[in-house]
């Protein structure tokens, strides 16, 4: 079949292939349906940013997309692609603005019953703990520059060093909450200043907190292991690393749009503008990107801590009958160092995924020893109105996919269309129906958020699932969300 | 004076600006921005500050503006209103921009931030000439 002027070649049902072509070094692969296809590729220019990435020097097996692709930044969202790091480049359009923006789902003891009539006050006080919206800051007192090199070194451990959290978090999150990579020193001061009050601030779009209940398990054995029940509540988070991670990106696009003559690389498209890992600019890069990763981290891991407190004081539990515990968190915007399978060896590879999830499968040795018989636990949140998933990763995605799954639902409507199909609608009144209370700093971004202005993300995460390279595990309903 | 019209993009915001010349493109673009961050926030005028920019290229001129108003907003809290005796010149090798900027201080009483914006990006930027005026689309990463 055809997308967008580019014939796509059925590898299986849920996976086609672009032939390379002109200066494709790589063949594309798009996850999805056909009826994603007709639906959602016929116009639209990711699928040309699939082809684009294929021309990367160093790339390796293929330029991947996943189901929830689309129109990006010289990468399209929804974006895999793995570069030899010897030989290959690193591209800042390939981990997006907001890096590390990623997701942590925080399990409780509680169930539904336990929990309906206190939400609306729970949602109200994580509301005030929280700060929300446009610029938000002031979570904790403004950090000074040294303490903020200090957070962009050390990630999460900063968060936890500072009372904010559990030593034991750390094993649940990615990496451990840490890129050792980090140099805050090829950090600009001002991504340094953006920073120094928006640690632990949820900030606004699509970021959200979320409280949950689990509706459905598709995998018994992986949602014990994950500590997940049916009608239990769970919390999630998904936020990045605010402006300081904006400011990084912006700062090194300009770097490496220059490097590209340099380094006389040829490439279709400017976004695409990237540099040797292994010259100064790609070293540079990677050493402010992981700083940025690590900004993350630690932001998502004081919010956790602020929502842990505002749960105690609102349910007046103490913590132990709470059981507010870290389930694992995840980034889905970052370029990573990591050693893959290509064809008869193993080979260190830098990961980009941009807007995708990665899905290491059972017995890897960057799990947690808990998870180990059954994967790394995959989150992937839908709009506020629906659902989210919990999946598991597999040893398909090592082989086929460096270990990359999708990341969420992705937008149908623009913004702009969103406030038109909400209009007359009321539109709070139409979520609580749904059973969703909400909580935002306007009207304005509830109307570009409603349900419809995305794609369901169950599509979504059941390609991967029948394409083999994430498991579905459990499916969460939002009961209470915070929106900026 | 010149034109803006925002027009749908999917994931972004992107917003198509024309002017008679190019500062009046550069002032046009600054009114779209503001546009889109403040809506409709009355914003006064009651402070001014110097603004000098340089860059090698018309459009990175453009981006480097509109990041700066955006820097001034979200870190300083303080909110662009206007410019006065903007002008834009060719140097040697590269564009100069200097100004007079006038505003006021954010105060959260008074307005709301309606949207944040994370960069201001090349994607789809050309400066080019059509008919007697320039234009050309910004794409805001929101």
């Amino acid at each position: 079949m055809f997308a967008a002027g580019y014939e796509l070649n059925p590898i299986t049902d849920y996976v086609w292939e672009i032939s390379p072509s002109g200066g494709m070094r790589v063949p594309g692969r798009i996850y999805s349906s056909r009826k994603m296809i007709e639906k959602y590729l016929q116009t639209d220019e990711s699928v040309k940013q699939v082809v684009n990435v294929a021309h990367l020097p160093g790339i390796q097996k293929y330029s991947l997309a996943m189901p929830d692709i689309h129109w990006g930044y010289g990468f399209p969202i929804g974006g895999v692609a793995a570069t030899d790091i010897e030989e290959g480049v690193i591209s800042p359009g390939g981990v997006g603005y907001d890096i590390n923006c990623g997701v942590r789902l925080i399990r409780t003891q509680l169930n539904l019953d336990q929990t309906e009539k206190r939400l609306q006050k729970l949602i109200e006080n994580l509301f005030q703990s929280i700060p929300t919206g446009v610029g938000s800051s002031g979570a904790i007192h403004k950090q000074s520059p040294k303490e903020i090199k200090k957070i962009l070194q050390k990630g999460s451990s900063w968060a936890v060093e500072n009372g904010f959290g559990e030593a034991t978090d750390l094993q649940f999150t990615e990496e451990n909450g840490c890129l050792s990579q980090a140099n805050p020193e090829v950090v600009s001061p001002r991504a340094i200043e953006r920073g120094q009050d928006q640690a632990g601030t949820l900030g606004s779009g699509n970021h959200f907190l979320e409280i949950q209940v689990v509706d459905q398990i598709f995998d018994e054995k992986a949602a014990e292991i994950f500590g997940l029940f049916s009608g239990q509540i769970t919390v999630s988070i998904h936020t990045g690393s605010r402006g300081l991670g904006y400011q990084i990106c912006d700062d090194y696009l300009k770097i490496l749009v220059k490097a590209i003559p340099r380094y006389g690389i040829s490439l279709p498209d400017r976004q695409l503008a990237c540099a040797p890992i292994q010259s100064p600019e790609g070293r540079d890069y990677l050493g402010a990107m992981a700083a940025a990763a690590n900004f993350a981290w630690n932001n998502r891991q004081i919010i956790m801590s602020l929502a842990h407190k505002s749960f105690v004081k609102t349910l007046n539990m103490n913590s132990r009958d709470l059981g507010f515990e870290l389930v694992y968190d995840v980034c889905h915007n970052v370029a990573k160092i990591e050693e893959h399978q290509i064809g008869d060896v193993r080979k260190k590879v830098c990961v980009h995924r941009k807007g995708a999830t990665r899905a290491f499968p059972p017995q890897s040795s960057q799990l947690p020893i808990r998870y180990q018989p059954v994967g790394q636990p995959v989150l992937v949140p839908g709009d506020m109105g629906r659902y989210s998933f919990v999946a598991v990763g597999t040893q398909q995605a090592m082989e086929d996919t460096f270990g990359s799954t999708c990341h969420g639902a992705g937008r149908v409507q623009s913004r702009h269309q969103a406030i038109k199909s909400g209009r007359g609608m009321d539109l709070i009144k139409e979520l609580k129906q749904r059973g969703v209370i909400i909580q935002a700093k306007g009207m304005k971004t509830i109307a570009e958020e409603m349900p419809y202005a995305y794609k369901d993300v169950a599509d979504v995460v059941d390609v991967m699932h029948h394409a083999g390279i994430s498991g579905k595990v459990a499916r969460l309903r939002p009961l209470a969300v915070i929106k900026g | 004076m010149g034109r803006y019209k925002q027009i749908d993009h999917t994931a972004d915001i992107a917003v198509s600006v024309s002017g008679s010349n190019v500062e009046d493109l550069f002032q046009t673009a600054s009114r779209a921005w503001r546009q889109i961050v403040m809506g409709n926030s009355e914003i006064a005028g009651v402070e001014s500050q110097d603004f000098t920019l340089r860059s090698e290229s018309l459009e990175e001129l453009l981006v480097e503006c509109l990041s700066e108003l955006n820097y001034l907003l979200i870190v300083k809290h303080w909110i662009f209103q206007d410019y006065s005796n903007l002008h834009i010149t060719r140097l040697s090798s590269d564009y100069k921009l200097t100004a007079r900027i006038s505003g006021e201080p954010l105060r959260k009483n008074k307005h709301r931030i309606e949207l944040e914006i994370k960069a201001v990006t090349f994607h789809q930027m050309n400066i080019r000439k059509a008919m007697r005026h320039l234009e050309t689309i910004i794409i805001f990463d929101i």
